[in-house]
């Protein structure tokens, strides 16, 4: 039986919303979220710099912001910090740092608990620090054995420090051979 | 007694009460998956890649961050314990232990670097010069031995790369760390 025109389009009033299909849609956002999820990046890179310049800072920057003479430049002295992880058998090399001051004997700092001593190396740079207030350079030269994490914490000591330029060096090691006769 | 099994003949017939069920519409669930997908889009560019640490590598760690200099004209070179791969594409030089004792490896090494640092210096600006200097990034895994790092930062040098950087790990605790690890 036929009905009315307007009971008609009462009938279609009531019938459901048209959804589109998005299940290919989801299967293509469960796939592309994992993946972007592993390529996100969560831990934060750092860098370390390294300064290949001779000489100290300000020669570099040729007293333009010191205003000292040439003699006070030469009082700024060249600090050294050498790090070791072996004991050799003449006994002068022990796993530690050392630290090297024109006209000053020779700091010694051995590991503690079989760890190498970064606290008692911040309150020597920190002390260092107080009586060069205005020097940037300290050179950093670790041994061939020494691990690449110890020479980073070391450096990075140095910069929190505020030496802002740190030259890295290799120990010299020289042999001398004694004449038999 | 017939009663009951008179009302269960007649359930079906019965209609039946519609429950309140709970259903999680899938265009809300879309609308969340969009938002995720254009934010991970943002946030994750190939470029940060080549900065990333490589996989099976551990950083050593350090207190403060710094940036590179510039990106664009930076070699990078990751020394495994168990190889070496210099460049963006993770050429493949050999071992350490290859490095350490085969001289011509090295001289290899050298000769890739003092390429790849000409091709940086050429890429010059309208007052010719280098828009970027030569920059090696050395990623390096916390356990090799110091000498590795000290030849590599020498055949940088010798292959015309003014700046040299570390890749490390960011650790702002990483002093007190250390203290609590030694018995302080």
């Amino acid at each position: 039986m036929a009905h009315p025109p307007s009971a008609r389009r009462g009938q279609h009033r009531f019938s459901p919303p048209k959804v589109p299909d998005l299940v290919p849609l989801m299967n293509l956002f469960l796939t592309i979220i994992p993946f972007l999820l592993l390529m996100l990046i969560v831990t934060q890179i750092a860098m370390i710099a390294l300064n290949f310049t001779q000489g100290t800072a300000n020669e570099k920057q040729g007293g333009g912001l010191l205003s000292g003479s040439q003699e006070t430049q030469k009082k700024i002295p060249e600090i050294t910090i050498i790090i070791m992880a072996s004991q050799d058998s003449l006994g002068t090399t022990f796993p530690g740092f050392e630290i090297r001051e024109p006209d000053k004997s020779k700091d010694t700092l051995g590991l503690l608990n079989g760890y190498y001593d970064f606290v008692k190396l911040d309150v020597k740079l920190k002390d260092i620090r107080q009586r060069y207030p205005d020097l940037q350079d300290i050179s950093v030269a670790p041994y061939d054995d020494v691990l690449y994490d110890t020479l980073i914490k070391t450096i990075d000591l140095c910069r929190e420090n505020n030496f802002s330029n740190i030259h890295y060096k290799a120990p010299q090691v020289r042999y001398f051979a004694q004449e038999v006769k | 007694m017939n009663q009951p099994k008179y009302s269960r003949d007649l359930k079906h017939l019965v209609p039946k009460k519609p429950r309140d069920e709970w259903n999680l519409s899938i265009i809300s669930l879309v609308d969340i998956l969009t938002i995720l997908l254009v934010f991970l889009l943002a946030n994750v560019s190939v470029e940060g890649q080549k900065f990333s640490q490589p996989n099976r590598m551990t950083f050593p760690v350090s207190m403060k961050k710094r940036d590179l200099l510039e990106k664009k004209g930076t070699m990078v070179v990751q020394l495994y314990p168990d190889r070496i791969l210099i460049g963006d594409r993770g050429i493949y030089f050999g071992t350490l232990n290859e490095f350490a004792n085969n001289p011509l490896k090295r001289t290899e090494i050298l000769k890739y670097l003092q390429t790849t640092a000409l091709k940086i210096l050429e890429d010059k600006d309208e007052s010719g010069n280098p828009r970027t200097p030569p920059t090696l990034l050395i990623q390096a895994d916390r356990s090799i031995p110091c000498w590795y790092i000290t030849e590599f930062v020498s055949l940088g040098t010798s292959a015309y790369y003014e700046y040299i950087y570390f890749a490390t790990l960011l650790d702002t605790n990483w002093l007190q760390h250390s203290a609590l690890s030694a018995g302080r």
